[in-house]
């Protein structure tokens, strides 16, 4: 969890994602009507450059993207990041479809992009739940390119918060990552977000 | 952008601000505008003309209430989201069957697809929701049409797939190799079955060239044009190893290029078989002709004392004699003749079973040689009381070309088959003519007996090699049962047919057919095959013998003197040609198988001598070889006449007669050989019995059985002196029973031992003596029951 945050603010980061991860567990479960778990392992806050390393080696070929930018506390960009094999899988998953997805069309397109959103969306929101603040997003954006590029492209541009998120949908385990691509200002923010958590839990 | 005050369907406060208004009023997306309350602010025409809500009725209300039935938990929430913490959401058809009650208006009522956008508006300092609502109906159709295009296109590849799956199943299952080998010799496709047939074992056959499996560098499809249909190629399989297969290929196309669809068809197994066949019956071939050269030998072997007995019997007979010794001198000349007759018939069919017969060809009377015949086999008839007749088609002239002795010893053995089976009666030889043209014609001859007849199930069996109807009759009247098979081969390689019809008890017709040559030159006064049996008288004259055997020498002196003539006695080749080159000689009696230069070799040197009187002597060869081709080769190497030995005394007259007369040469009836002493066995009879005779062989096929095994045992674990022994014993047991070949068979491995020999000459001398054995043992059985046999 290197020098920005010390590893007891890397666990609350962890179970901040964890709160927003159950909310938009249950809006989808809702929508989809069908049962959907996220969970949270672990999160890790890396420069960007290393951030792009760890995502090339993680995934190597093209990957698919939905992203936000937010505002409010803090600024910059959230990116839900998907392996392209997974991306088809969950699309299969929540479209119902008895044959395997072989490509990302329109329908799939659409419905990944809310699915982002709504993750996303329920992420942020728990940060700005803590910080009784509002944390405004943009609407989401459906990208399918290298992951370097993606980080690049990101509003934020400087530190990368890498938050891997495990679905279950469907008897289906499919692997994703939450990321928040954000600016050296956002950091501290963060940080007051992490220590209102762990004061509200001693 | 200032939004507040605004009314639907009212003017705006400014021209300038007015635009964006009405923009938003007709632009064809939903346009929602919710206040801080979720109270409608806003509600343009597209939605108004989808939702069937006037603005009028949807202004001041939310959602909910204008579509009470509606589930509309998902925009909600965004809607929530938007006005509490500002979040933007996107509202999928996807994911939203319906966001909300939406229908296109028009003749059918038709649900709206669509898509929401909802997020947070902020405009002075007051907080809206926009939602656009995007109509995909268009889209979400083409989708659909797009999906189930493709999901029947994935159907259809499914079902390619399946097939192509069940014929790849197919192919790999087959037996037979197929591929495509495309112009370049590269195979490009292949099955199981052929990767099999090549590789042996390894896989991946496409890809490599075909060339590397051919015998021959080059490329078989190189030269199809035309669909090849079950040629048969060899191969190399990539182990080396040998591979026949029958392949058949046609022209084809494979990815757009020209290329052969080939199948291979394993025969292998066929071509071995095929192989077999033809080494066995090459191994077989090998035997026969094995066996008539074994016989030429022994045919050899047996003719040099016989030659010399026959030859002082014609000497006994001059001198005085008691009636007792004559008739004993008849019975020794009688047999001596019949083993003659004996020994011919088995040369022949071995030589005619190798197919060594040659035909000569000469011109002759046939009717002639039929006459003569007659006359010389009527004695035989008289002494039984039969008739002896022809019946000859006097239409023709019967001048013809062709190999009359041949003739002559199928007529003769015919003949002598019916006289010998006929007790009472006539016998008719008939000669007709089937058809004759200018110079062929085609005959057919007959031997008509009154005899005993031959049961019909018999007949097919007639005429194959020692087949006797009834053993114990034919023991009874003696023969070896060869006649018949003999003149089978011969009329059969004369290009005729061969036949027999009889009944039981109403006689037998034996006939054949032949096709001739008619002489058409001029008819020649007499058939000399007949006539040669008399000798014309003679006046003596200056012969030359060559030969360097002291008892044939003796022999042949003797002969000579008697009939008057002066002989010079040479004993090598070389002296023969001096004493012919110094001395006028009427003719050189010739022996082939002389000291320092043969009887060929001197023969040619006479004949190359500088006076031409000397160099046109008359040569009569002597010879014991009696193999077909020989006397040809005598004759072509510049002799005049050839005989066999033993010396028949009428026939050296003839010779000597026409050597004198400078007649061409016609004896060339090849020797035959000799393995059993008849004489030795009749004696046998006259002192024990037939019957302890009979039991004297059997016993001795018995014992001699066993040691021929013992003899070849001991020979091929090197213990000679045993061989010697076990050889000595059969010497004598053979020559009680007069097996003069056996006995001499043993006597020369007694020999070869005592004079150290090596294994391999004994092994040869032992398969030489075994053969004798077998062959004399055969014999002696056919001769057992009657005294004095003659040829059948």
């Amino acid at each position: 969890m290197t020098s920005y945050f010390t590893p007891e603010e890397g666990d609350a980061f962890t179970e901040i994602f964890n709160i927003g991860a159950g909310k938009a567990a249950l809006a989808l479960s809702e929508l989809l009507d069908a049962p959907i778990v996220f969970s949270v392992p672990f999160c890790v806050v890396l420069p960007l450059d290393e951030a792009v390393d760890y995502f090339r080696h993680r995934f190597g070929a093209d990957i698919c993207v939905v992203s936000q930018d937010f505002t409010g506390p803090f600024d910059g960009s959230a990116l839900l990041m998907f392996h392209e094999a997974s991306s088809l899988a969950l699309a299969q998953a929540v479209l119902h479809s008895d044959e395997p997805v072989q490509a990302i069309t329109e329908l799939e397109r659409e419905a990944l992009t809310e699915i982002g959103n709504i993750i996303l969306n329920a992420c942020l929101s728990s940060f700005g739940d803590l910080l009784e603040r509002e944390v405004a997003t943009s609407l989401p954006r459906f990208l399918a390119g290298p992951s370097g590029a993606m980080l690049r492209g990101a509003r934020g541009h400087e530190i990368v918060l890498v938050v891997k998120v495990d679905f279950s949908v469907e008897g289906r385990e499919i692997e994703g990552y939450v990321t928040f691509v954000l600016n050296v200002d956002s950091v501290s923010t963060f940080r007051d977000a992490a220590s209102r958590l762990l004061g509200r839990l001693h | 952008m200032a939004l507040s005050g605004l009314r639907s369907g009212e003017a705006p406060h400014a021209p300038g601000e007015a635009i964006f208004g009405v923009a938003l009023e007709r632009c064809e997306t939903g346009i929602v505008i919710l206040d801080a309350q979720a109270r409608i602010v806003f509600w343009n025409r597209w939605m108004a003309g989808a939702s069937g809500v006037p603005a009028a009725a949807a202004l001041g209300r939310t959602l909910a209430e204008i579509f009470p039935q509606a589930r509309l938990t998902r925009i909600g929430q965004a809607i929530g989201q938007a006005l509490r913490s500002r979040q933007s959401s996107v509202l999928s058809r996807a994911l939203n069957p319906s966001i909300l009650p939406l229908q296109r208006q028009g003749g059918s009522p038709e649900p709206i697809e669509h898509q929401a956008f909802v997020k947070a508006l902020e405009a002075d300092g007051r907080l809206f929701c926009l939602i656009q609502i995007h109509d995909v109906t268009d889209a979400v159709h083409r989708e659909r049409f797009l999906r189930r295009q493709a999901s029947d296109l994935a159907r259809l590849a499914e079902g390619l797939a399946a097939s192509d799956k069940a014929q790849r199943a197919i192919l790999e299952a087959s037996p037979i190799g197929i591929a495509i080998v495309s112009a370049d010799g590269i195979i490009r496709f292949a099955n199981a079955r052929l990767a099999s047939l090549f590789l042996a074992g390894e896989d991946n056959i496409v890809g490599l060239p075909t060339e590397e499996f051919f015998t021959h560098p080059r490329n078989l499809l190189d030269s199809i044009t035309r669909p090849v249909e079950r040629m048969e190629v060899r191969f190399r399989r990539r182990d080396d190893s040998q591979l026949w297969a029958q392949v058949s290929a046609e022209p084809t196309e494979f990815e757009k290029a020209p290329a052969h669809l080939c199948w291979v068809y394993d025969i292998s197994d066929h071509k071995k078989a095929e192989r077999d066949l033809v080494s066995q019956r090459d191994r077989a071939t090998e035997m026969v002709r094995a066996r008539t050269e074994f016989l030429a030998m022994v045919s050899h072997e047996i003719r040099t004392p016989l030659n010399g007995i026959m030859g002082t019997l014609r000497m006994l007979e001059g001198s005085t004699l008691d009636a007792a010794q004559h008739s004993h001198l008849e019975t020794i000349r009688y047999s001596g003749e019949a083993l003659l007759a004996i020994l011919n018939d088995v040369l022949d069919i071995s030589k005619l079973e190798a197919g060594h017969i040659r035909l000569e060809r000469q011109s002759f009377d046939l009717r002639l040689l039929i006459d003569n015949l007659v006359l010389l086999m009527a004695a035989r008839a008289d002494e039984k009381g039969l008739e002896l007749r022809t019946e000859v088609d006097e239409t023709m002239d019967w001048q013809v070309q062709a190999d009359g002795g041949r003739i002559r010893q199928i007529l003769l053995n015919l003949i002598g088959n019916a006289i010998k089976f006929t007790q009472e009666g006539t016998i008719l030889v008939r000669l007709e003519t089937i058809d004759a043209g200018e110079t062929r014609a085609r005959i057919r001859l007959s031997v008509i007996d009154s005899g005993i007849g031959i049961p019909r199930d018999a007949h097919e069996h007639l005429l194959t090699e020692f087949f006797q109807v009834d053993p114990a009759e034919a023991r009874r009247l003696g023969g070896t049962g060869l006649g018949l098979a003999i003149s089978k081969r011969i009329v059969e390689a004369m290009g005729g047919a061969i036949g027999v019809e009889s009944m039981p008890g109403f006689g037998s017709t034996f006939w054949f057919t032949l096709s001739l040559e008619r002489d058409t030159r001029r008819r020649q006064g007499a058939a000399r095959p007949a006539a040669a049996r008399r000798p014309p008288p003679l006046r003596p004259g200056n012969i030359l013998l060559v030969e360097d055997n002291e008892i044939n020498q003796k022999v042949a002196l003797n002969l000579l003197h008697r009939d008057g003539h002066t002989v010079t006695v040479a004993v090598t080749g070389r002296e023969a040609v001096e004493l012919a080159a110094s001395t006028r000689f009427d003719v050189v009696l010739m022996d082939i198988q002389l000291p320092e230069m043969d009887g060929v070799e001197a023969t040619l040197a006479i004949r190359a001598l500088p006076d031409p009187r000397r160099a046109s002597v008359p040569v009569v060869a002597l010879t014991a070889n009696a193999m077909p081709g020989d006397a040809r080769h005598y004759l072509e190497n510049g002799m005049s006449d050839v005989l066999t030995k033993p010396i028949d005394p009428d026939r050296l007259s003839c010779a000597i007669a026409r050597a004198v007369a400078g007649e061409a040469a016609t004896d060339d009836r090849p020797g035959t050989h000799m393995r059993i002493d008849a004489t030795m066995l009749d004696s046998l009879r006259g002192t024990i019995g037939s019957d302890k005779v009979d039991e004297l062989i059997e016993l001795f096929d018995t014992t001699s059985a066993n040691t021929i095994e013992e003899i070849v045992a001991a020979a091929a674990m090197g213990q000679t002196e045993v061989c010697a022994a076990l050889a000595h014993r059969m010497k004598g047991g053979a020559l009680n029973l007069g097996l003069t070949s056996v006995s001499e068979a043993a006597l020369k491995i007694e020999s070869a031992i005592a004079e150290n020999c090596g294994i391999a000459t004994l092994k040869n001398l032992i398969a030489e003596f075994s053969e004798a054995y077998v062959g004399s043992l055969a014999m002696l059985r056919d001769a057992a029951g009657e005294p004095g046999t003659v040829a059948g």
